[in-house]
């Protein structure tokens, strides 16, 4: 069951679907994907094994800790060698997730509340990146990053949004 | 909670029978629908006791139809907020539809069916249901995600997933 979770949040070697649905999906099936599925996973995860079977996952804190770091480092690592600006988005939203882990298996109320704050944050972010993504692409037609060269001719203010957004 | 809940399953059984509507009227009737149902979140969660270190809003359903099981829907904080979210993001996802398809049926219907689904998965206290509704949120996102572009290939994609199911 916990694999389940695992591919709903994603842990870094599940992680391979997320992605390619973005690139698929139109843009409220990337809102809904990036903004409410992700936090999913991490609320299944703390609603099940954290607050119900707590007892069991205390020798294994440090594993999940080595992935969710492994997988923070490789998720924006990645993210810098895209093209596609969803597949950006997607990797920097994977990155936000594992960093929810650490945050998640700190068995602290500070950790906790921090994990919360941070996904109710990355919800709306990554919503309103994917909202002004699907905004160029209905401009656009493409979503490779190379085309976007004479954004800053066209529209300056959604350019200094977008990068506040990120 | 229980007329929450039992609000978005009439809905969404109600939708059904909006076929024979008009678009306009759909996309309206729609769009109010969610945002009384945002406005409802927004009660839940200003009225959350913070005192209170336990669950609030609970309801349990005794023997349930025929299958003589019974279910608790209970929320705290977490489930309250994201319950917000969730029906927040919802609505701006339907208002982009609103501009992008004229026949707009199908989109409402999976909009709402997703809302009634998230809503149930935070606010069950029940591992069962919990897991039911929880792999059930899989299937309007991928009906949302496949269906845009009937293909071949995407038809055998939802052959495999119902597999994995």
């Amino acid at each position: 069951m916990f694999f389940g979770f695992a591919i709903k949040v994603p842990i870094i070697p599940l992680h391979v679907w997320l992605p390619e649905a973005h690139v698929e999906a139109p843009t409220p099936g990337s809102v809904i994907l990036a903004g409410i599925l992700l936090k999913l996973g991490t609320y299944a995860i703390f609603k099940l094994f954290l607050e119900s079977f707590n007892y069991l996952f205390i020798d294994l804190i440090f594993i999940f800790y080595i992935f969710a770091v492994i997988g923070f480092v490789y998720a924006s690592l990645v993210a810098f060698t895209q093209i596609d600006i969803k597949k950006i988005i997607a990797y920097s939203s994977i990155a936000h997730m594992n960093f929810s882990l650490i945050g998640l298996f700190s068995q602290s109320i500070l950790g906790l509340s921090g994990v919360f704050i941070l996904m109710l944050g990355h919800a709306i972010t990554s919503g309103a990146l994917f909202l002004s993504i699907g905004v160029l692409y209905d401009r656009y037609k493409t979503r490779i990053i190379f085309y976007y060269v004479d954004w800053v001719l066209i529209c300056l203010f959604f350019l200094f949004y977008f990068l506040f957004l990120l | 909670m229980f007329w929450y809940t039992f609000w978005l399953i009439s809905f969404s059984i109600f939708l059904f029978f909006l076929l024979f509507f008009s678009y306009n009227f759909v996309r309206l009737y729609t769009y109010f629908y969610l945002i009384i149902i945002f406005y409802f979140s927004l009660f839940l969660l200003f009225f959350f006791n913070k005192s209170i270190f336990w669950y609030q809003n609970i309801f349990i359903f005794y023997r349930l139809f025929f299958f003589n099981i019974s279910c608790i829907f209970a929320l705290d904080g977490i489930s309250i907020s994201l319950i917000v979210l969730s029906s927040f993001l919802l609505m701006f996802c339907f208002l982009i539809y609103w501009f992008l398809r004229y026949k707009i049926h199908w989109y409402s219907f999976i909009i709402i069916f997703t809302l009634w689904l998230l809503i149930n998965v935070f606010s069950s206290s029940d591992l069962f249901f919990f897991y039911i509704f929880f792999e059930g949120i899989v299937i309007p996102m991928f009906l949302l995600i496949v269906f845009e572009e009937a293909d071949l290939v995407k038809f055998m994609l939802l052959i495999n997933f119902l597999f994995i199911l």
